[in-house]
């Protein structure tokens, strides 16, 4: 959980950065973020709000992978803070196999 | 099963009772068997499934070298593809192995999955009859078929009923899943390898409860056991309603499944149920990408001055080539990927991760609750 975030500064950054989606979901977003990231993971948060590099706070796997927001990112090949953020999480939250579903996804 | 025009591809297991033929998925058999065999099992597995699934005639099975290494399977009329450099002896089995235990039932789900998918396009066509009419109608608003997306009062883009995979943007991945006919077969694919491998979990069990074991033995299916038990509990972390779940938290949505049955219903039927904007945006949006990658039409060009207003989405879509502009920032540095199924998403990509920074912050199983 999120304490020292602003919840409405994350909210306008969420509608400003992902212009696709409305107000609504900006707001549930936040809300969203807030209450269910890791507070290991708010640097993280911070930085992107302000704008910032990254910190790489790498989460290991049981198999030894190692993984950050910002590889995530890399791995998704595009900016997408929310995604990876919430994929780290589910990592850190223990369900490894449903983070690895979407990390890295396959086609059936 | 019916023998017709449909197919039918019968195997030397035709006669082997389910709990005997199914043990053949075991891994000490399974990682014995060489690719001929295995794809003569999973012909076999088809052949029962369409059975269940009611299918005229079954699909011919193939396991294949030439698939792309984000793509397990795939199933188009009477053909099931089922990746060999996942489920072949020289297989990648570590991203398997990793995310969903044992590979081999992982194989047995794959091909469940493909096979509802034949089960679908007959549900769709009236050859076999429907659970009830809403399915049969979901189906077949999920085909590949070109529909008209309006972009303003005068002019329309073409989309796809069918949405394509959007590998590398998770948002666009879980509309993928979200929509019937991938709902539907993986919900059917899940169900029906959990309930081989409870079955097999007590046969195991059973059998390890007998005291004329030999160490050999023992060790054998014990081990087959742990990798049965593993496979269980990966399932049921990261089956199709704990993804869903996630998905539509996702998109702040209470169902995306419904969500997204509902904008295919009112893409191809102009009907107006109800549907949450984004989804619908980020909908239409993969759909336009899925036309072109399904050669349905030319790519569209979305920078044009009259398309991009119309299609909230859209304009930021020219960017994202690898999935819907719903998910993805406008500030975004993005390497353009291939969309859906010759996407270039490396399934083990996971592996150029191993070195960490010596001053970055580690979290590993001893301050963290990871626990696998």
């Amino acid at each position: 959980m999120l304490n020292n975030i602003s919840r409405d500064a994350l909210a306008a950054a969420l509608a400003d950065r992902y212009p696709a989606f409305n107000a609504a979901w900006a707001e549930r977003t936040a809300d969203r973020l807030l209450s269910t990231i890791d507070d290991r993971l708010e640097i993280n948060v911070r930085e992107w709000l302000e704008g910032r590099p990254l910190t790489d706070i790498w989460v290991r796997t049981s198999h030894g992978r190692l993984f950050s927001v910002a590889s995530l990112m890399e791995i998704q090949q595009n900016s997408d803070f929310v995604s990876a953020l919430t994929n780290l999480n589910i990592l850190l939250s223990g369900n490894e196999p449903l983070a690895m579903t979407r990390i890295f996804p396959v086609i059936e | 099963m019916t023998y017709n025009h449909y197919g039918v591809h019968p195997t030397s297991y035709h006669d082997v009772p389910d709990n005997q033929f199914y043990e053949n998925f075991l891994p000490s058999r399974w990682d014995a068997c060489n690719n001929a065999t295995r794809q003569e099992l999973l012909q076999e597995a088809v052949n029962r499934s369409a059975s269940l699934n009611n299918e005229q005639g079954s699909c011919r099975v193939t396991l294949s070298d030439q698939m792309n290494y984000n793509v397990l399977g795939g199933q188009r009329g009477d053909s099931i593809r089922l990746n060999a450099d996942f489920f072949g002896q020289n297989g990648n089995k570590d991203y398997l192995q990793e995310t969903y235990g044992a590979p081999s039932f992982k194989a047995l789900e794959t091909a469940f999955h493909e096979d509802r998918h034949a089960a679908q396009n007959q549900i769709a066509s009236g050859v076999i009859p429907a659970d009830d009419p809403a399915q049969k109608a979901a189906f077949a608003n999920n085909r590949i078929e070109r529909v008209d997306i309006p972009i303003n009062a005068q002019e329309t883009v073409t989309g796809s009923t069918y949405l394509n995979a959007s590998n590398s943007v998770n948002n666009g991945y879980s509309l993928y899943l979200a929509q019937p006919v991938e709902a539907d077969a993986r919900k059917v694919s899940e169900h029906r390898v959990s309930e081989i491998v409870k079955t097999q979990t007590e046969i195991l069990q059973n059998k390890l409860s007998s005291d004329t074991l030999t160490a050999a033995e023992r060790a054998t299916l014990e081990n087959d056991l742990r990798s049965l038990t593993d496979f269980t509990s990966k399932l049921e972390q990261r089956c199709f309603e704990n993804q869903m779940k996630q998905a539509s938290q996702d998109f702040g949505v209470k169902d995306l499944e419904k969500e997204v049955g509902n904008a295919l219903s009112n893409m191809k039927n102009h009907t107006e149920l109800p549907v949450d904007p984004n989804v619908s945006n980020s909908v239409q949006t993969m759909s336009i990408h899925s036309a072109a990658a399904q050669h349905l039409t030319e790519q569209p060009d979305l920078s044009s001055p009259s398309a991009a207003p119309s299609v909230q989405s859209a304009s930021a879509a020219q960017d994202a080539p690898s999935g819907p502009a719903a998910a993805v920032p406008d500030n975004s540095a993005l390497a353009p990927a291939p969309v859906a199924d010759e996407a270039e998403n490396n399934a083990s990509a996971g592996s150029a991760l191993t070195e960490a920074d010596d001053n970055a912050s580690v979290i590993d199983d001893n301050d963290c609750d990871i626990g696998l």
